[in-house]
C-alpha cells in the first residue's frame, strides 16, 4: 500500500516530464563537473607522480624548477639553454654519483618529441613505483640511426620494427625542415607506460649529432651533410646537452650534489629534487583546483535550487491534487513522502546522468589531454572520493526537497479536503 | 579478616601490574630528540669558525677573499668526517623537521629527507650530513604530505651507520612507524 | 457497531476557526439513520463545507461529540481518523475530483490502494478490480471503455460519474457529496443525482448532498435547512 506512493510520484512525474528533464539535465551537468574536477585532480596528480621514479637529482641549464622538470620529464615546454658535455662529464664522476644519464631534446618526429640519450637511459629510467622501461617488440638502438618508440607513437601512426621515419627540427607540431637525409630506422618500440615515454622517440646522442651536420649556423648547408659512407670524417662526440637524469648512491648526499651543480662555477646549471619540483608543481595546480571545486559546489547547488523551485511552483497547482487524494485515504505523510519521493527520483537520474556524461566526456577528451598535456588519465570506475561527493550531492538535493515536501504536508493538514478553488 | 586479606591481594597484583607495565613501556622509549642531538661530542665546527673570526675577523671579508674559502673549505673537509652520534643507532626515537619529499604522489610521500630548516640562503652551506635523516615509511602507502614546507614528527627505528668514506655518504636513516603533522604551538 | 447504530450521530456540536474566531457551527444534534439519503441545503458561508469536514474527520470540533457509524471521531487519534474515513468515507467534491495525470480505472481504485477494507470488500465478492470498476461505471451510464482514457478527455459530466464510482467502490457505508453538481449542466443535474441515489440505494450507503440547488430536494429522503439547526447563524 505504501509502494503505492511512488506509483504515484513516478507518474506524477512523467506527467511534467518536460519540466523534470530540464531539471535532471541542469543537476546532471552541475554532478559531471562536480566529479570532473575532482577527478582530475586526483588523476592529474597521480599520473605526474607516476611518470618518474628513483631519480634523484635532474640537472639542466639555470632555469626554473618546475620549468625543468616539465620539459626533461614531461616534454612540456622547452629550455632555456645547454648543458656543456664537460660539465656533464664532471658531474657524472663525482663520487657521490651512481649514475647518470644524458638528454638532448629539440628535435620532432610528426609531432612526437625526440630524444637523443644512450643506452643508459633504458637501464636507469624508471617509473610509477620503480617500474622499469620495457620492450614490446624489438630493442634498445645500436647503430647510429636506431630509433626507439613509445606505445603511443607505435599505435597512432601505424609503425614496426623496420619502418624508416624522418626526424623534423624543432618542436612544434609542423616543420618546415626536415632532416630528410638521414631517416631513421625503428628498430624497438617500448611497453606502454601511461607516462610522456609513450609518446617519445628515442635515439641515440650520435644521431642527434649526426642529423645536425652542417647545422653550425643555425640552419642547413646545402651540400654538407652525415654521409653514413664515410663516418670516419665526423666527430660524433656531443658537445652539449640539454639535461641529465642522476642517480646518487646515498640519498643523504642529494643536497651536497645538488649544491655542488648549483655552485658550478664552469656553467650556469641548476639541478632539482624531482620530489620537491613535483610537489612544487602540484602546490600551484592546488590552489587552481581548490577554486574550480568550490565553483562546482555552487554549480551543484545552484541547479538543486532549480529543482526546489521547479516542485515548489508546482506545489499551488498540486493542492487539489493533494485534497483528492486525502480525500481517499491519504495520510499527510503520504504527501510528504511523494514529494520527497520526487525529489529522490530526479537526484537519483541527475546523479546518474552525471557519471554517464562524465564517462563519455573522458572518453573523448582523453587523447586531446593526453597529446597536450602528457597526462594519462585512465577511464576507471568511480574513487571513494568522487562517490562520497555524488552523496553528498544526492543528501544535499534530498535535504532541500525536504521543504517542499514539509509544506505540502502542512498545505494538506490544513487545507484537508477543502478544494480551495 | 578475609576482606582484609582479599585488599592485600588485590593491591600487590595491581602493584605488580603497574611495575610492570612501566617496565613494558620503559623498553618500548621513544626517544624524543633535538637536532642538536644528532651531532655527536666534539664535533664542533663552530670553534674552528670562531678561531677564524678572531684572526682573521670574516665577518667582514668578501665571500671571494682567499681566508674565507680557505675557512669553508676546511668545514668542508670536516663535515666530510661524518661525525654521526653513534649511540643513537638501533634507537625508537621522535624527531621534528621539514620533508624534502623524493618520492611521492604529491600527498604521500613513501620516502623524503627530514631537514632542520629549508629554503636557507645560497651564502650557506647546505645542512651537514649529521643533520639530514632519510626517512623511509613502513607504510607502504606513504606518510601524509601537507605540501611544501610541511613539518612533521617523524617515529621509527633509527640507523646511524658510518660506511666507508670511498663508498657513499654515511648517515643517519630512520625506518618511519608513525609520521604526525608538527604544528608549531 | 450494531445495524442499529446511525450513520450519523452529532450531539453538542460547537466549532470555530480560532479561539478568537465567531462561532461557525452551533448544532445541538443532527442524526441520519442508516441508508438514508439526506439534503442539506445552506447558502455559501452557511458552514456546510465545514460541517462536512468534521464529519470526515478532517477537523475536530471545540466541543460536543461526532459519531460515524457508531465511532466517537473524538477519541481517535489523527492517523486512525485518516484510515476510519478512508474505510468508510467516500468523497464527492464540486469539480477538480480527479487526478489528471492517472488513467481513469487508477483514479477509480485510488481508495482501495489505502483502505485495505475497501479493497477486502471487493475480494470477498468474488470480483478483481477491474471487474468491479467497470460494473460502477456501467451503473453510473458511463462505458466501461472509458477507464483507460486519460482524465482530461473526459467531459465534466463524465468525470464526475467517475468520481462519484469511486467514491462508491468497495462498499463505504457513507457517502458524502459537496455540491456535486453545481458545475454540470442543468439538464444533466437530474440524471446524476438519479444514477447517484441508485447506486447508494442498491449499496445500503448512506448519503449526504450538501447543495444550494434546491430543485434537486424532491428527489431526497429527507431535507434539512442548514440554518435551521444551526444556532451559530446570525
Amino acid at each position: 500500500m505504501e509502494m503505492y506512493i511512488f506509483v504515484l510520484a513516478v507518474k506524477s512525474i512523467l506527467n511534467r516530464k518536460f519540466t523534470i528533464i530540464l531539471t535532471i539535465f541542469s543537476i546532471a551537468l552541475s554532478v559531471m563537473l562536480l566529479l570532473g574536477v575532482e577527478r582530475l585532480r586526483n588523476d592529474a596528480r597521480e599520473s605526474f607522480a607516476n611518470t618518474i621514479s628513483g631519480t634523484d637529482l635532474i640537472v639542466g641549464a639555470r632555469s626554473g624548477q618546475v620549468q625543468l622538470l616539465l620539459y626533461s620529464v614531461f616534454r612540456i615546454g622547452n629550455p632555456t639553454n645547454n648543458v656543456s658535455w664537460k660539465s656533464y662529464q664532471n658531474i657524472s664522476e663525482q663520487r657521490q654519483v651512481a649514475w647518470t644519464v644524458p638528454l638532448s631534446l629539440g628535435d620532432s618526429h610528426r609531432g612526437f618529441r625526440v630524444l637523443g640519450t644512450n643506452q643508459d637511459y633504458f637501464r636507469h629510467y624508471r617509473y610509477a613505483v620503480d617500474r622499469q622501461l620495457e620492450f614490446a617488440s624489438g630493442n634498445v638502438f645500436e647503430g647510429i640511426f636506431d630509433a626507439v618508440i613509445g606505445a603511443d607513437v607505435a599505435r597512432e601512426l601505424g609503425y614496426r620494427p623496420g619502418q624508416e621515419i624522418i626526424l623534423a627540427h624543432g618542436t612544434g607540431e609542423v616543420s618546415f625542415v626536415k632532416h630528410t637525409g638521414n631517416p631513421f630506422h625503428v628498430v624497438g618500440i617500448l611497453r606502454k607506460t601511461g607516462t610522456p615515454v609513450d609518446r617519445t622517440v628515442h635515439v641515440s646522442l650520435q644521431g642527434i649529432e649526426a642529423i645536425h651536420v652542417g647545422w653550425e649556423n643555425g640552419s642547413p648547408t646545402p651540400g654538407r651533410q652525415y654521409d653514413p659512407n664515410n663516418p670516419q670524417l665526423y666527430d660524433l662526440q656531443p658537445r652539449a646537452i640539454t639535461a641529465a637524469l642522476v642517480g646518487l648512491k646515498s640519498r643523504i648526499a642529494t643536497f651536497r650534489v645538488q649544491r655542488y651543480i648549483n655552485d658550478y662555477p664552469e656553467e650556469p646549471l641548476l639541478a632539482v629534487l624531482p620530489g620537491v619540483a613535483l610537489q612544487e608543481l602540484w602546490d600551484t595546480m592546488a590552489i587552481a583546483q581548490q577554486a574550480l571545486l568550490a565553483i562546482s559546489v555552487l554549480v551543484v547547488l545552484v541547479g538543486i535550487t532549480g529543482m526546489t523551485t521547479a516542485i515548489l511552483t508546482s506545489l499551488n497547482e498540486r493542492r487539489r491534487e493533494m485534497a483528492v487524494l486525502r480525500s481517499v485515504g491519504a495520510r499527510p505523510w503520504h504527501i510528504f513522502v511523494l514529494f520527497v519521493g520526487e525529489a529522490g527520483v530526479v537526484m537519483g537520474i541527475a546523479a546518474l546522468a552525471g557519471i554517464v556524461s562524465l564517462y563519455a566526456l573522458q572518453l573523448v577528451a582523453r587523447p586531446l589531454i593526453q597529446s597536450r598535456l602528457g597526462l594519462y588519465l585512465p577511464v576507471h570506475p568511480p574513487s571513494l572520493h568522487e562517490l562520497i561527493l555524488l552523496l553528498a550531492a544526492m543528501a544535499a538535493g534530498m535535504l532541500v526537497g525536504l521543504v517542499p515536501a514539509y509544506l505540502a504536508y502542512r498545505y494538506s493538514l490544513a487545507d484537508g479536503m477543502t478544494i480551495r478553488i | 579478616m578475609i576482606k582484609k586479606a582479599l585488599y592485600v591481594v588485590s593491591t600487590m597484583l595491581l602493584a605488580v601490574l603497574l611495575v610492570q607495565g612501566n617496565g613494558a613501556r620503559a623498553g618500548l622509549a621513544i626517544m624524543e630528540l633535538e637536532w642538536s642531538d644528532l651531532i655527536p661530542q666534539g664535533y664542533n665546527p663552530d670553534e674552528l669558525v670562531e678561531q677564524y673570526r678572531k684572526k682573521y675577523n670574516i665577518d667582514e671579508l668578501p665571500e671571494d677573499d682567499p681566508h674565507v674559502i680557505e675557512l669553508l673549505q676546511k668545514l668542508d673537509e670536516l663535515e666530510k668526517a661524518a661525525p654521526l652520534n653513534t649511540s643513537l643507532d638501533d634507537k625508537i626515537v621522535k624527531l621534528p623537521g621539514f620533508v624534502v619529499p623524493l618520492e611521492t604522489n604529491g600527498e604521500n610521500a613513501t620516502e623524503f629527507l627530514l631537514v632542520p630548516y629549508f629554503g636557507a640562503c645560497i651564502h650557506v652551506p647546505p645542512p651537514p650530513v649529521n643533520q639530514i635523516v632519510y626517512v623511509t615509511t613502513q607504510d607502504k602507502k606513504g606518510a601524509s604530505i601537507r605540501g611544501m614546507f610541511d613539518t612533521v614528527w617523524v617515529t621509527g627505528t633509527m640507523k646511524a651507520v658510518k660506511l666507508s668514506t670511498d663508498v657513499a655518504e654515511a648517515g643517519y636513516t630512520i625506518l618511519a612507524s608513525r609520521v604526525e603533522p608538527y604544528n608549531p604551538e | 457497531m450494531t445495524l442499529e447504530t446511525d450513520a450519523i450521530d452529532i450531539r453538542g456540536l460547537a466549532f470555530r476557526w480560532r479561539d478568537s474566531a465567531p462561532l461557525i457551527l452551533d448544532l445541538p444534534e443532527l442524526r441520519v439513520r442508516r441508508g438514508e439519503s439526506v439534503f442539506i441545503k445552506g447558502a455559501s458561508g452557511s458552514g456546510k463545507s465545514t460541517l462536512l469536514s468534521l464529519i470526515g474527520g478532517v477537523m475536530s470540533p471545540q466541543a460536543g461529540d461526532v459519531h460515524v457509524l457508531g465511532q466517537r471521531l473524538g477519541e481517535l487519534g489523527e492517523s486512525r481518523r485518516d484510515s476510519f474515513r478512508a474505510d468508510h468515507i467516500g468523497f464527492i467534491f464540486q469539480m477538480f475530483n480527479l487526478i489528471p495525470y492517472l488513467p481513469v480505472l487508477d483514479n477509480l481504485l485510488l481508495p482501495c490502494r489505502f483502505s485495505r477494507r475497501r479493497k477486502r470488500n471487493i475480494e470477498m465478492r468474488g470480483t478483481d478490480f477491474r471487474a468491479e470498476a467497470e460494473r460502477l461505471l456501467t451503473h453510473l451510464d458511463l462505458s466501461p471503455g472509458l477507464l483507460q482514457q486519460p482524465v482530461t478527455e473526459l467531459s465534466v459530466g463524465q468525470q464526475q460519474r467517475v468520481a462519484a464510482a469511486r467514491a462508491l467502490i468497495g462498499n463505504p457505508e457513507l457517502v458524502i457529496a459537496d455540491e456535486p453538481t453545481s458545475s454540470l449542466d442543468a439538464d444533466r443535474r437530474e440524471r446524476f443525482l438519479q444514477l447517484l441515489l441508485k447506486e447508494c440505494g442498491e449499496q445500503n450507503s448512506t448519503l449526504i448532498f450538501v447543495s444550494h440547488d434546491s430543485t434537486l430536494e424532491p428527489q431526497f429522503e429527507r431535507s434539512i435547512e442548514l440554518a435551521d439547526i444551526n444556532r451559530a447563524i446570525a
